[in-house]
């Protein structure tokens, strides 16, 4: 059994890798009648997303299924095969000067259909959105075999429910996705990123306050904390003092709009940074992104295993809880790199990971404090990535509102027997 | 897009005589859910005799009346659980119905029952700039939350044709489109959390403001769901900044067929505009016959009405890019917006597009579907084409940017066999759509209007899919029945039939609308 079917260290009986949706469904058929347990897999890189999985007896690997149908560049439209990676997809619609405004972690390697399945997204989401705001249609296969599909390739559609929208997110319990048509967008034809060493947090507030008060579209805004700008500095010395919280704000116009821009935003923040760079070579604005996007480099920062926070707090929340991260690890000596998708209130948060019991205890009842903390504005704090041994004693998700009960009618009513990805997700 | 329906033309028949009392509840069942109502309510925000009920026996489509038991209306989300659980408690359907524009019959009480009128939640809870969000009560119409937020230079996206009198609520039943959506998205795409009732008579929280949502996307299935789901009794929806600069382009062509060919053009080019309407020859004349009139020369075959927008600099830019387009796409000719007035001019014209059209035709049905942009040229075509065979007369407004086409079919309803006809027609464009890759509706709903095509998109499996998702919100089908799924009664109702559409003296309605 490759290793790369692994989740969380465990390997399944068997694997299958189908090209077509009717041998799909003859696996979940199967899977139905025997009570297999099955776990879809695109590249495999956000597995480590989810509760323990009790038992698993087959991975049903969507790597054969990796084509781009139909792609009509005049429509802005493609259908794309659910194992067919991003990058893959954006060299074919670069050819055109068209992408699907996404960046999410995992950039290189991650498949569409992961993608769709895990709602992953990256800092583009400022202005572009999500997944969400692109996927017109999808066809899978039912956790009972059936092939069925909604949407189509059209940017506008009411035609029933909107059904893509339940597949979004799923996590994989719904079903096998097995395709799906996306809207597009030009590239824009020009791109600036500036970065600004802030002089302090408070210095963040009022700048995202005034930001949001102007006519300025950045298309992305992402803020990191000191030991995040100090990750930047190790690449390649991009500011000369690293002890500061550092503002990444990227435009993408026409150059005049660009150019416009970027100075309106330096006069208006003037008096909130000690130093501002700016980028416009591809490649140096490349290597900002790859490092804000992708989760590799934070979570190997100091060669200790780490642990994984995402925090949804909303935009007014964001320097409140940043401070209380920061304040836990002070008490405990331990540095925590923060980064934030600072304009849309999403905060991702790695700590070192301290496998006592005693230290244990700490971090969990800290997250359940802080679940606490965000419940009247419902946000969430999901442990993305952890050890086993932590996943253990605290429910990944901690999805305790009441909504959860519909969720949980909507799984048994689609999936009774829980052949899909059972007991990883929030029901 | 919705309108108000009072602009609507009644596809003419006589209410009176075909208007039925539909409820299966006694005379003494519904004399206690009155009862009930009114203890909750008070005797005035009950209405039950049939003289003041006909005022409700439809909306946008006139189609399809029917009178509901009650009309009631709430002022509190608290009132309308007590009425959602007095519907429960007796079996009878219920419905929310905002400004009645929906024009495929989506707040028309078909199976009858109660229907919860929310136009006195009409308060805007909050305007959170910080969060660029405003939290509304269903009730809010459109319009009112963009003039509440532009007191900060911010607005709501989403601008349906009737945004003058449409409710928030009713844009979250309908996922309601607009010109604007071609580079904003619809309702979908702005609508962050939801507070609703189910028929439970629970209340739920769907979504969130702060950050992702984490689970399914309730708020996701939620919007569209067409009233079948339940009522919402809070939305809060995103608030963007408004763009300073804005320039409003008309292209004027001797050939629709340019015109379309220039949609094209301009979307490959990379440029994706604010707005892209088309408007035809037929809607021209209506337009400037009426006060709306623009000085559209009335001989061109159709214009282009282009928006762009974004910040000052580089604006410019933009539109001298869209010009070459549409120049080299042989328009006869162009004119940018001079000034606000100017513009404002236009898109008057634009969006009362659809109330011109009595001036020309003494009836009209007002269509939506959905087709790849690309196949605009030969879609329009072919409608002509369908429109000569059926001997009625075409025109068409619509959003081209999107591909989201809006047939206006022109008839005389004295003429014997029009509705027939007219219906019939339909149903051809409707197959026309599917056949390319487009879908039944684009932005009006299926509601009653379109629930027997279903079949020519979905596959039973995909219908049943979705009756079991609507089955965890809505169990036992209280929350407006007899929408979005085609009813199986006997089987010429059952589905439309396409052989039938291929020779329009076969009555080809009898398979598909209920009169």
């Amino acid at each position: 059994m490759p290793a790369r079917f692994a989740v969380e260290g465990v390997l399944p009986q068997r694997s299958f890798a189908p090209s077509t949706k009717e041998e799909i469904g003859e696996i979940l058929r199967e899977a139905n009648s025997r009570e297999w347990s099955i776990v879809p897999f695109g590249a495999g890189i956000h597995q480590h997303i989810g509760n323990l999985i009790p038992r698993y007896h087959a991975a049903l690997s969507l790597e054969k299924l990796n084509q781009i149908p139909e792609y009509e560049p005049q429509d802005l439209v493609v259908k794309v095969e659910s194992g067919c990676r991003l990058a893959d997809l954006q060299d074919r619609l670069a050819r055109d000067r068209l992408y699907l405004p996404i960046d999410p972690d995992g950039f290189e390697q991650a498949t569409v259909g992961g993608i769709v399945a895990t709602n992953t997204s990256g800092p583009l989401r400022f202005a572009q959105g999500t997944i969400r705001d692109y996927l017109i249609g999808i066809s899978l296969v039912q956790p009972d075999g059936k092939w069925t599909k909604f949407g189509s390739r059209v940017v506008k559609n009411v035609t029933g429910y909107d059904m893509c929208k339940l597949y979004i997110g799923s996590f994989g319990t719904l079903g096998v996705l097995v395709d799906f048509f996306f809207k597009l967008k030009p590239i824009p034809p020009f791109s600036k990123t500036v970065a600004f060493v802030l002089k302090g947090l408070d210095e963040a507030r009022v700048g995202l306050e005034r930001l949001i008060h102007s006519p300025l579209t950045p298309v992305a805004l992402e803020l990191v904390n000191p030991e995040g700008t100090r990750l930047f500095n190790e690449q390649r010395p991009w500011v000369k003092d690293s002890d500061h919280y550092l503002f990444l704000v990227r435009f993408m116009d026409l150059e005049k709009a660009v150019d416009w821009q970027v100075e309106q935003l330096q006069e208006m923040w003037k008096e909130l940074f000690i130093q501002g760079v700016s980028l416009s070579s591809p490649s140096e604005q490349e290597q900002i992104w790859r490092l804000l996007r992708e989760d590799a480099p934070w979570l190997k920062s100091s060669g200790a295993p780490k642990v994984k926070l995402k925090i949804n707090c909303g935009s007014s929340r964001m320097v409140d809880c940043i401070r209380r991260l920061e304040s836990y690890g002070k008490e405990r000596s331990s540095a925590v790199l923060v980064k934030a998708h600072a304009g849309s209130g999403i905060i991702r948060a790695y700590y070192d990971y301290d496998p006592s019991p005693a230290a244990i205890q700490q971090l969990t009842d800290h997250i359940r404090a802080f679940r606490i903390h965000l419940r009247p504005a419902r946000g969430t704090v999901i442990l993305e990535s952890a050890p086993a041994n932590l996943k253990k004693s605290i429910d990944v998700w901690g999805y305790e509102y009441k909504d959860k009960s519909l969720m949980q009618s909507i799984r048994n009513q689609f999936d009774p027997h829980k052949i899909l990805n059972p007991g990883r997700y929030i029901v | 897009m919705t309108i108000a329906f009072d602009k609507l033309d009644l596809i003419g028949y006589n209410p009176r005589t075909m208007v039925s009392i539909n409820s299966s509840q006694t005379p003494s069942q519904l004399k206690e859910i009155r009862h009930a109502l009114q203890s909750t309510l008070g005797k005035e925000r009950v209405l039950y005799s049939p003289e003041e009920l006909i005022v409700y026996e439809c909306d946008g489509l006139t189609l399809h009346p029917q009178l509901p038991e009650f009309v009631v209306f709430p002022s509190s989300p608290e009132e309308i659980i007590a009425i959602v659980k007095i519907a429960k408690e007796y079996q009878i359907p219920f419905l929310p119905r905002g400004a009645g524009t929906c024009l495929s019959g989506g707040a028309v009480a078909v199976e009858g029952g109660i229907i919860l009128e929310l136009s006195r939640m009409n308060r805007i809870l909050s305007l959170d700039y910080e969060n660029r969000l405003a939290i509304v009560q269903p009730g809010v119409v459109n319009l009112h939350v963009t003039q509440a937020a532009s007191e900060k230079n911010f607005y709501y996206a989403p601008d349906p044709s009737s945004q003058m009198v449409s409710t928030i609520g009713g844009n979250v039943a309908e996922n309601s489109g607009g010109p604007h959506t071609l580079k904003y998205g619809v309702t979908t795409n702005h609508v962050l959390a939801l507070e609703v009732v189910l028929p439970s008579g629970e209340m739920y929280e769907l979504g969130t403001s702060a950050g992702d949502p984490a689970g399914y996307d309730l708020v996701g299935v939620f919007v569209g769901s067409e009233g079948t789901f339940g009522i919402a009794t809070k939305v809060t929806v995103r608030l963007l900044y408004t763009p300073p600069a804005v320039k409003t382009l008309l292209a004027v062509f001797d050939s629709v067929l340019h015109a379309t060919q220039c949609v094209s053009g301009i979307i490959s080019r990379g440029i994706i505009p604010a707005a892209l309407e088309l408007i035809d020859r037929k809607t021209i004349e209506a337009i400037e016959s009426g006060p709306y009139a623009t000085g559209i020369p009335r001989d061109a075959d159709a214009v282009l009405l282009i928006e762009l927008d974004g910040v000052e600099a580089g604006i410019d830019q933009q539109v001298e890019r869209v010009v070459e387009v549409i120049q080299r796409t042989g328009a006869r000719e162009v004119r940018v917006a001079k000034d606000e007035a100017e513009r404002k001019k236009l898109w008057a014209a634009r969006k009362n597009a659809f109330g011109a059209y009595g001036r020309i035709s003494p009836n009209y049905y007002t269509m939506d579907g959905v087709i790849p942009r690309s196949k605009l040229p030969e879609i329009l075509q072919k409608i002509d084409a369908l429109g000569k065979k059926y001997g009625l007369g075409m025109a068409n407004v619509f959003h081209a940017g999107d591909g989201n086409l809006h047939p206006i079919i022109l008839y005389d309803n004295d003429e014997p066999g029009a509705k027939d006809k007219v219906l019939g027609l339909a149903g051809e464009i409707l197959q026309l759509c599917v056949n390319v890759g487009g879908a039944l509706s684009g932005e009006h709903g299926i509601g009653l209007e379109k629930m027997q095509f279903m079949n020519l998109f979905f596959s039973q499996d995909e219908l049943d899919v979705m009756q079991r998702l609507r089955d965890v919100f809505n169990p036992n089908n209280l929350a407006n029945p007899g929408k979005i799924f085609p009813v199986r009664r006997g089987c010429g109702e059952m589905s439309w039939n396409p052989s039938a559409a291929e020779n329009p003296k076969y009555s080809a309605v009898e398979g598909m609308i209920r009169f």
